[in-house]
This record gives structure tokens, C-alpha cells and sequence, in this order.
């Protein structure tokens, strides 16, 4: 490459690329994607009838979370939005749990303001996903070294063995490459009561 | 040419595709293609994570190198579809580097060979790291 500084060849604006087949059976939401003011009413709704909130962040097109609310810029199937819009979404304190799977950007402030007390954030990643790391690195870079405890979360398991209720989900690149399921950690945090 | 030190925290591997390793001594320099490098990266001036097409990673002072390999086998003939198989998985340690009395760290890397495709979780040992843009 030529210059001192490597020009983006392809970029990531914080949001997955990651192509996921469309595996029919674990669709949590049926209908087009909604967008970000249209997913407002949804889950307000939600809340207001007291159903379980559970969201798929890095979701890719349909999530694989058994009534798991896809959350991803190219999602077809839940919420059409990236990381920063999820606290326009979902207000303070109103979600019991977040799954990120193979997750593209930095997310732990959004999730962590948006999660209910006691609720868990799973984070399903390889060892070279960066943004799977607690604190990633850019968090790390913005609030320090103690981003966890500010964020009021607790680290619960570090990369451990793939949860088994994720067993049957597949992971991939974002060309399309499967990851294989023991190359992939699930770490687990959860937010302070 | 850019000669980068350090900042291994910064790079984002999971679409890396590899070449073969080249291992002179107590060195290794694996060619490497689609390495993601995050902003604070010194060769990444934007707010966005971005690829560098082509560039060597190269390990100093060596201590060990262990290659978890899988394989893939096509989904069914001819769909060009692949699927990690369980049974391809195969383990290469490189252990017969000379002798290095520094202190070393641990690097973690992964991401994909070709021909034949295989998934790489690959940990290296090693006094000294950096990245030849």
C-alpha cells in the first residue's frame, strides 16, 4: 500500500456485515424490519404488556435467538438500526437480556444503559474479535481501565466454552465463511442491582 | 513501507486470510490479507475500523507457535457452500526455535488459510511484535 496511512479498502460503520442464511425455524419477528421510530412503539408496547425483552445485537439479516429481537443495520427480520441508536429504542433500565453475536463495533455503553439491573449481556466472539474483549478496546481507550465498573457491569465468565443455548447457532465472517463453534467464547456480564 | 511496533490490541483478525507462515530462525512472517485495524490504530486515521489489503505480520524472538487448524468439507457437491468439519481438525506446534531468555508475550490470532480452506486459531509466543504495511 502505497502513502503513510492505510486508505480503507472496505469499511465497517460500526454495524455487521455478517451474512446469515435465513434458517427459518428461529425467525423472533416475522414481519419487514422496523426502523429505529417505528421499533420505539414496538417496544414500548412490550414493555407496557410486561413481556420478557430480549435483544439480538449483531443479529445479521434474521437472528438465531429463539424469541430474541434482531437488532442490526442489515436486518430483514426485528429492528433495522445500529448500536447507537439502541438507547433511542429501548429506554434506560428496560431490557433482561442482551445477546451479541460476533459483534462489529463497540457496544458496551448502549447495552449496559439499556439492560436491566441483574440482566446478563452475553457476548458469543472468537479470541480475535476485539470488540468481544470487556472492555474492547476502544471503550477501554474512553473510559479506562475500569470502563466495566463504570458501566456498572460485573464480569461473570471470560471467554469461556460456547454456552450450550447457543449450540446450535452458526457463526460466520462476513464473507460468508463459517466460524467453527469451538473457536467461538462466550463471555458473560451482568449489570449491578 | 510502514513499520508499525506494537499496538496488537488494535487489530481485528476474524477476516484475516493468511498465507503460509515463513519461520527464519527465531522469526515468523505470515503474509496476510483483510487484517482490521480500529481506529486508534497509528495506520488508521478514521473513526471507522478499515482493511489493510495486504500486509506481514511478523513475530521476533519466538518462543512457541501453536496452530489449531479446522477444516471445512463442502455442504453438498458442487454448491460451493462450506462447512466447518470436526473431523479436520488438526494441531502444528512450532517449538524448535532457538532458545529466547526474554520475557515474551502471549498473541492471539485467527482467521482463515486457503487452499486448502481452513479455520486458524493460532497463538504465538514472542519478545517482539509488529506489522510491515
Amino acid at each position: 500500500m502505497s502513502g503513510a496511512i492505510a486508505q480503507p479498502v472496505s469499511k465497517v460503520k460500526y454495524s455487521s456485515r455478517k451474512l446469515v442464511e435465513d434458517r427459518g425455524s428461529t425467525i423472533s419477528n416475522p414481519t419487514a424490519a422496523l426502523n429505529p421510530t417505528e421499533a420505539v412503539e414496538y417496544i414500548a408496547n412490550k414493555i407496557a404488556l410486561s413481556e420478557v425483552i430480549v435483544i439480538d445485537i449483531f443479529g445479521g439479516k434474521i437472528s438465531q435467538i429463539p424469541n430474541g429481537i434482531n437488532v442490526d443495520i442489515i436486518a430483514e427480520s426485528g429492528i433495522k438500526a445500529s448500536v447507537n441508536d439502541l438507547p433511542q429504542i429501548f429506554p434506560t433500565n428496560s431490557v433482561d437480556e442482551i445477546i451479541a453475536s460476533s459483534p462489529q463495533a463497540p457496544f458496551l455503553e448502549q447495552a449496559a444503559q439499556i439492560l436491566k439491573p441483574g440482566g446478563r449481556i452475553y457476548i458469543n466472539a472468537t479470541k480475535g474479535n476485539k470488540f468481544g474483549k470487556v472492555p474492547d478496546p476502544e471503550t477501554r481507550v474512553k473510559l479506562g481501565s475500569d470502563a466495566l465498573e463504570q458501566l456498572g457491569l460485573r464480569l461473570v465468565q471470560d471467554r469461556g466454552e460456547l454456552d450450550p443455548r447457543f449450540a446450535q447457532q452458526s457463526f460466520f465472517r462476513t464473507d460468508g465463511i463459517p466460524i467453527p463453534s469451538s473457536s467461538v467464547k462466550t463471555t458473560i456480564l451482568e449489570k449491578a442491582q | 513501507m510502514n513499520i508499525i511496533s506494537n499496538h496488537f490490541d488494535l487489530l481485528h483478525f476474524t477476516e484475516c486470510i493468511f498465507e503460509k507462515p515463513v519461520i527464519l530462525g527465531e522469526k515468523i512472517i505470515i503474509p496476510t490479507h483483510q487484517l482490521g485495524l480500529l481506529p486508534s490504530h497509528p495506520l488508521n486515521q478514521t473513526s471507522d475500523l478499515i482493511f489493510l489489503p495486504q500486509c506481514c505480520l511478523i513475530f521476533e524472538k519466538v518462543k512457541k507457535s501453536v496452530r489449531q487448524l479446522t477444516g471445512y468439507v463442502e455442504d453438498s457437491p458442487g454448491t460451493g457452500k462450506f462447512k466447518p468439519s470436526e473431523t479436520l481438525k488438526q494441531t502444528v506446534v512450532d517449538d524448535s526455535f532457538p532458545n529466547v531468555d526474554e520475557p515474551v508475550t502471549l498473541f492471539e490470532l485467527e482467521g482463515i488459510f486457503q487452499n486448502p480452506l481452513e479455520w486458524v486459531d493460532w497463538e504465538i509466543e514472542s519478545a517482539a511484535f509488529y506489522l510491515l504495511d
